[in-house]
């Protein structure tokens, strides 16, 4: 790590006030980006990794506000921006991709403009440029055809080639750090793959930094280098991703790893457990024993359900549903401290008491 | 990935049918575009082919029925009601449109800032709206043209001015709902400031009722206009409208009924016209309609 980070959050709260009270979405969550990384924020629904992404960019909905912590791109806190910096930000230095290709492009442009539109926002390009700019980046991300299809209206476009659109889109400045907030959720698993790996290729081509948010362990694990663990709003754990698989130091992880399908377990049950993790109703499944003791042939699941986010718990946010629990864990929350075994110091952090028992 | 670009996703969602396709699937919505068409064109250039002028009094010809010269009859000055009503459509209809884009475009405009700005400005225009469409209007039209004189630009402001309520409350709603969409949350991500995400990405999505509501307030306009004239507060005689000309002859309406059927029907042709437009726009003009 001997470049300095592109992007680095420290402390980052974000709290939304609501009448029926404050929830405590986004608390004090800090992270590093290095430029070309990638780095995978994994969470159920709820977890906050969605709120903290739209953080970075300052675009947290009503009635939420960032209420703390900093964002340093390339070292400058843009949580002191004015909104008009901070536009000048967006789509230039940081960039986004939705979840949803079929509602995240206007109706009424052509996707060229909505491509072009960014370039002349952005770059002092004439219209003939950005066009060109425009229609190299659809071909680029694998639209056939770009010239001519620049004139044509997101309807035209299937879901994966709309998804493609939205990357071009996001791409259009070269960005420095992309984040791409479940970009494969709503489409079907082949053109999943594609995305993901249109994705990588770009982030290869472009050297840029790559933030994933996802619920999804199994499409993290061959894809990024670190992972870092939300629950609660919080961070849990955080370790690059061979170390996280193969030592998760946060009963949290490995509930999550536990519940994960494996192919080479003769028996293992199919695809179902993911989809569980994917609504986060893993939770709300039958009370099995704590994850990783759940016998071959069944799915282990996290017993209880994911915290109310209105009340902040003395303790660790977990203890409700930890096996480990004990009673420190019920008055005092665990710091995200890095995890070390014999001496030797890893590159990870984990926030529980128990971390080196476990 | 090297294939990328050739797999599933590459197959093309069929063209949604134009905006002509679907409105023809309303033949009353079709017919009045023709109506309209030809009312406007027919006032345009008519009185320039009618042989009479609009004002000729012919007191050797008064309340002729309708003949061959004056297919329309006369009045009591022996006037043309042809070429009267032919006058009046122009100003009738002046109004009507003059006034319809004045009350959308203020309504479009209060509607927009409220909807985007929301929280304390939204409450602030709201009540504001509130309280125009409390106000009941026929009064406050006869304050307000007693001040402006009665001169068909001046109803057309007065009307439009107090007829932008429905639009704003209308447009409001769909901005607030358009705003949320993931394709603003997506131009805001990259970098687009709020003008241009009101302006390129939340109205134009809003075309749809604003279109209708503004063929709609073509309608309203005119039979405001007609009801104002038929009070005596509208344009004023001898300037020829649909509605001063139902007025100047209510007197008579057994005796001549020529004088008010003429005009009568006109207004009522054009506001059923628009009437049936707005319809069939609101039907074509609808995404959901035409994702089909």
């Amino acid at each position: 790590m001997a470049a300095p980070p592109i992007l680095e959050v420290r402390d980052l709260t974000t709290r939304f006030h609501t009448r029926s009270g404050t929830v405590h979405a986004v608390s004090g969550i800090s992270y590093s980006l290095y430029p070309g990384q990638s780095l995978a924020l994994v969470g159920e629904s709820g977890s906050g990794k969605s709120v903290s992404a739209l953080s970075l960019l300052g675009l947290v909905p009503h009635p939420g506000r960032i209420e703390g912590g900093e964002v340093r791109l390339r070292g400058s806190d843009l949580l002191k921006l004015s909104g008009a910096e901070w536009r000048r930000i967006r789509g230039k230095e940081l960039a986004m991709v939705f979840q949803d290709p079929m509602t995240s492009l206007n109706p009424t442009l052509t996707v060229g403009r909505q491509i072009t539109e960014v370039l002349e926002a952005h770059t002092g390009v004439t219209r003939d440029e950005a066009e060109e700019t425009a229609a190299r980046l659809l071909t680029r991300v694998g639209i056939p055809d770009a010239a001519r299809r620049l004139r044509a209206y997101p309807h035209e476009f299937s879901g994966g080639q709309r998804q493609r659109i939205v990357i071009a889109m996001a791409l259009a400045c070269r960005p420095a750090v992309l984040i791409a907030d479940e970009p494969t959720t709503a489409l079907d698993v082949t053109i999943q793959a594609q995305i993901v790996a249109l994705v990588r290729e770009l982030q290869e081509e472009l050297g840029m930094a790559v933030l994933w948010i996802t619920h999804d362990l199994a499409l993290v694990a061959g894809l990024v280098d670190r992972v870092a663990v939300m629950y609660a709003g919080g961070i849990v754990e955080e370790a690059p991703v061979r170390e996280l698989f193969g030592n998760p130091r946060h009963p949290y992880t490995r509930g999550l790893l536990a519940s994960l399908p494996r192919l080479d377990e003769p028996g293992a049950p199919p695809t179902r457990a993911l989809d569980e993790l994917a609504s986060g109703s893993a939770t709300s499944g039958p009370m099995a024993s704590g994850g990783p003791d759940a016998g071959p042939g069944r799915l282990a699941t996290i017993p209880g359900r994911p915290p109310d986010l209105l009340t902040r718990p003395e303790g660790c946010a977990f203890a409700p549903r930890c096996a480990h629990a004990t009673d420190l864990c019920w008055v005092e929350a665990p710091p995200l401290q890095n995890v070390s075994r014999t001496g030797e110091r890893l590159d990870h952090r984990s926030a529980c008491w128990l971390w080196e028992e476990l | 990935m090297s294939d990328g670009t050739r797999g599933p996703d590459t197959a093309v969602a069929p063209p949604a049918p134009s905006f002509w396709k679907q409105l023809q699937r309303h033949p009353m919505a079709v017919a009045s575009v023709a109506v309209l068409a030809g009312l406007t064109l027919v006032c345009a250039v008519g009185p320039w082919l009618v042989p009479w002028e609009v004002d000729a009094v012919q007191l050797d010809a008064i309340r002729q029925p309708p003949t061959v010269a004056h297919p329309f009859g006369t009045d009591d000055l022996g006037r043309d009601i042809l070429v009267r009503v032919l006058h009046g459509g122009r100003f009738s209809i002046l109004i009507g449109v003059l006034a319809a884009v004045l009350g959308t475009g203020l309504g479009t405009l209060v509607g927009a800032v409220a909807g985007y700005a929301g929280r304390r400005v939204d409450g602030v225009l709201m009540r504001i709206t509130d309280v125009a469409y409390a106000i009941p209007s026929l009064p406050l039209l006869i304050v307000l043209a007693s001040y402006t004189g009665s001169d068909p630009v001046s109803m057309a402001l007065i009307i439009g001015l107090l007829s932008w309520m429905t639009t704003a409350r209308v447009v409001r709603g769909e901005v607030l709902s358009l705003k949320e969409m993931a394709f603003v949350e997506a131009a805001r991500s990259v970098g687009a400031g709020p003008s241009r995400i009101l302006g390129r990405h939340i109205l134009p999505n809003a075309l749809g009722p604003i279109v209708v509501g503004a063929t709609l307030a073509v309608g309203n306009a005119i039979v405001v206009e007609s009801s104002m004239s038929f009070l005596g507060l509208g344009v004023q005689p001898p300037t020829p409208t649909w509605g001063n000309m139902l007025m100047d002859a209510q007197a008579s309406m057994a005796t001549t009924p020529w004088l008010t059927v003429f005009p009568g029907v006109a207004i009522l042709l054009t506001v059923l016209a628009v009437n049936f437009l707005g319809d069939g726009l609101q039907d074509a003009l609808d995404p959901r309609g035409r994702e089909r």
